[in-house]
């Protein structure tokens, strides 16, 4: 009974870590831009949804709709704006420079969110569907918690066949394996990013109003999502969507279940211990150069089982 | 990568090559130490201004301090540490529960501050050098500060409410309480730190660091180790942010861990990237300005703006000047006025 509880509670969850890391990791990995203004990426989502829905009385699917759109548009004129001239710096300019100017956009968006709308949590009207429930396998599921899934379902099939059927898609994947080959293969990688960066702010407004729905809206909404979207792309693979899907899952189930045992302080200090060991672990198997820890990690047992004497 | 040159690297095309790579130049140390001593004693009539003025000066000349230590770990060996608070809060810890629970003298409890940050930062270096790619190194030192947080706010030690009723700074019975003396104290330990950093920056060590930073492979292919110069940027670095941190223990009277997370990481990155990396001036302009300017604003009523125009401040920065301040004044005296002996002085 717990058991059950605790997955569709991980599953819920995961949905969301999944749907953040996902837009998350598609802009770094495409970018390598560690896109510390995901968070408000995600509120402005929310916020958006929230002035129409709410505040003018639209429909749902319009608040959604426009509130996507309008973040995307956002996103792409901060890659466009900010972003571009940074880009013919070198290596460690560029990311000290991304990271300080999507810092500074954070804060700029987090204080505005603030200002305009009240630094006060907000209750969106969808938050009404947690009331209904349907049963389900012993346990019972509200409809929002029905609806979050099938969003993240939904978007990860679009993403499925955005990654592995279009043109952008396989450009995109292209970038991320080796960008000096892709724009030699002639991807225009100007217009790939600004496309990757628009899909990834769209997909983070999404997310933030499902979960706003779920909990609340407040200004520093997602900057705790922040941090675990690191853990969580880190573990998935820079660039590897439905890596960062996965992983954001087993987060979220790691969370429902470790919530039983751990006060939530130890929870989050769990997670980053397993990151930093999972670096150093990684560090130290990829000394060879290998591109991929997958590679070095089956080096690594083929060495040991070469030394034991087992024929492989 | 020519917009952050800084006159160190030109130094090298100099003919006094062979002097500068092995020695200091005691007297350019001494003459950079100088300047800031100077010029934070030209700011003591403002102390008498206001007792809030004087608090901002403390302030200002704490972070001061810890900016100057960030800025050794960043710009030199330009590697991406993100946790700069983790540092200060240990160094800070230790000196509190040293001086109250055993009873070490100030001074010393300073320096064991400072020593605490350094052995951490022997640990982050080493891990720094495993890792050794740029991304993973700003993610797992970001997971190193808040473990650090999580453990410190978890621990009976410590907790969330933190230490307090930490003693003044005192030299000998003579105890630093009021805001003038706490100043004067600060500023000389700046000036120490400023030294220390000076001696570093113009010896073999710190060029090695520069070089380190721009082009491992081929500090490689000369024969220098350029993960021994990975290591001692960053145990220097730590060092003097574990004294910061210890500093602003005893300065306040009280050390909460909440002082220190990545709010205070970013605004130190801030501060010196600001002011400018790879300078020595530079921290203490970032920290004139970054936490001046958002103070003067609140005074004048204005507080709401504040991370407008923090935010701001960095967005336009970056682009336009992306070796802070100090940096690009240099770079620009440097290009439009050719003759680098005389501007040298401004590093």
């Amino acid at each position: 009974m717990v058991f059950a509880t605790s997955f569709i509670n991980g599953l819920v969850m995961g949905s969301i870590f999944a749907l953040f890391a996902a837009s998350f990791t598609i802009i770094f990995g495409v970018m390598d831009i560690p896109n510390m203004a995901h968070a408000v990426l995600f509120a402005g989502g929310a916020y958006v949804y929230f002035q129409l829905v709410e505040l003018m009385g639209f429909p749902w699917f319009v608040g959604i709709a426009v509130g996507i759109l309008v973040i995307a548009v956002i996103g792409g004129a901060i890659e466009r704006g900010l972003f571009q001239p940074l880009y013919k710096r070198g290596e460690t300019e560029y990311i000290f420079g991304i990271l300080l100017v999507t810092l500074g956009l954070h804060e700029i968006f987090e204080r505005s969110f603030g200002d305009i709308w009240g630094h006060e949590p907000h209750y969106l009207g969808l938050s009404e569907l947690q009331n209904y429930s349907v049963p389900f396998a012993g346990v019972s599921m509200n409809y929002l918690e029905i609806i979050v899934l099938a969003v993240a379902i939904v978007s990860f099939v679009f993403l499925y066949w955005l990654v592995n059927y279009t043109m952008i898609g396989l450009s995109l994947r292209a970038i991320v394996q080796d960008r000096g080959l892709a724009q030699m293969k002639g991807i225009n990688v100007g217009r790939v990013f600004f496309l990757a960066f628009m899909l990834g702010s769209g997909m983070a407004a999404l997310a933030g109003v499902l979960n706003a729905s779920m909990f609340s809206l407040t200004p520093a909404m997602g900057f705790d999502l922040l941090i675990k979207a690191f853990i969580i792309v880190i573990l998935g693979g820079i660039g590897r969507i439905f890596g960062a899907a996965l992983a954001g899952y087993a987060l979220g189930m790691y969370e429902a279940f470790a919530v039983l045992y751990l006060s939530s302080y130890y929870i989050f200090a769990s997670e980053f211990a397993v990151l930093i060991l999972f670096f150093l672990l990684k560090g130290h198997l990829m000394r060879g150069g290998e591109n991929s820890l997958i590679v070095a990690a089956k080096r690594w047992v083929a060495l040991r089982m070469d030394r034991m004497g087992v024929r492989g | 990568m020519s917009q952050v040159d800084s006159p160190a690297t030109r130094e090298l095309s100099d003919e006094d090559l062979q002097e500068n790579l092995r020695g200091v130049d005691w007297l350019n140390v001494l003459r950079d130490t100088v300047m800031v001593l100077v010029i934070g004693l030209l700011a003591v009539p403002l102390l008498l201004v206001s007792n809030y003025v004087a608090y901002i000066a403390v302030l200002i000349l704490l972070f001061a301090v810890m900016a100057t230590g960030y800025n050794v770990m960043l710009g030199w060996p330009n590697l991406l540490v993100f946790c700069p608070s983790a540092f200060a809060i240990l160094g800070g810890v230790s000196s509190a529960v040293l001086v109250i629970d055993y009873g070490v003298p100030v001074l010393a409890g300073l320096l064991i501050g400072g020593v605490v940050g350094a052995v951490t930062g022997v640990a982050i270096a080493y891990s720094a050098i495993i890792i050794d790619s740029v991304f993973e190194i700003v993610i797992a030192t970001l997971a190193f500060e808040q473990l650090v947080y999580y453990l410190l706010v978890n621990s009976e030690l410590v907790g969330a409410t933190g230490i307090s009723g930490i003693p003044d700074p005192a030299i000998g019975g003579f105890e630093f309480g009021s805001f003038f003396t706490q100043y004067i104290f600060l500023l000389f330990v700046l000036c120490v730190m400023i030294a220390l950093v000076a001696s570093f920056d113009r010896s073999l060590l710190g060029t090695l660091s520069i070089a380190t930073g721009e082009n491992e492979d081929l500090v490689r292919s000369v024969g220098y180790d350029p993960a021994r110069y990975k290591l001692i940027s960053i145990t220097l670095g730590a060092f003097i942010l574990g004294i910061g941190g210890a500093l602003f223990a005893h300065i306040n009277g009280i050390i909460t861990p909440g002082e220190f997370t990545l709010q205070q990481t970013v605004q130190l990155l801030v501060i010196v990237v600001i002011g400018g990396l790879r300078t020595i001036y530079g921290p203490p302009l970032g920290a004139v300005l970054m936490i001046g300017l958002p103070e003067l604003l609140r005074s004048l009523g204005f507080g709401g703006f504040r991370p407008y125009v923090i935010g701001i401040a960095m967005i336009l920065v970056i682009l336009f000047m992306p070796a802070g301040i100090i940096g690009s004044a240099t770079n620009y005296f440097n290009m439009h006025f050719g003759g680098e002996s005389r501007w040298r002085f401004w590093k």
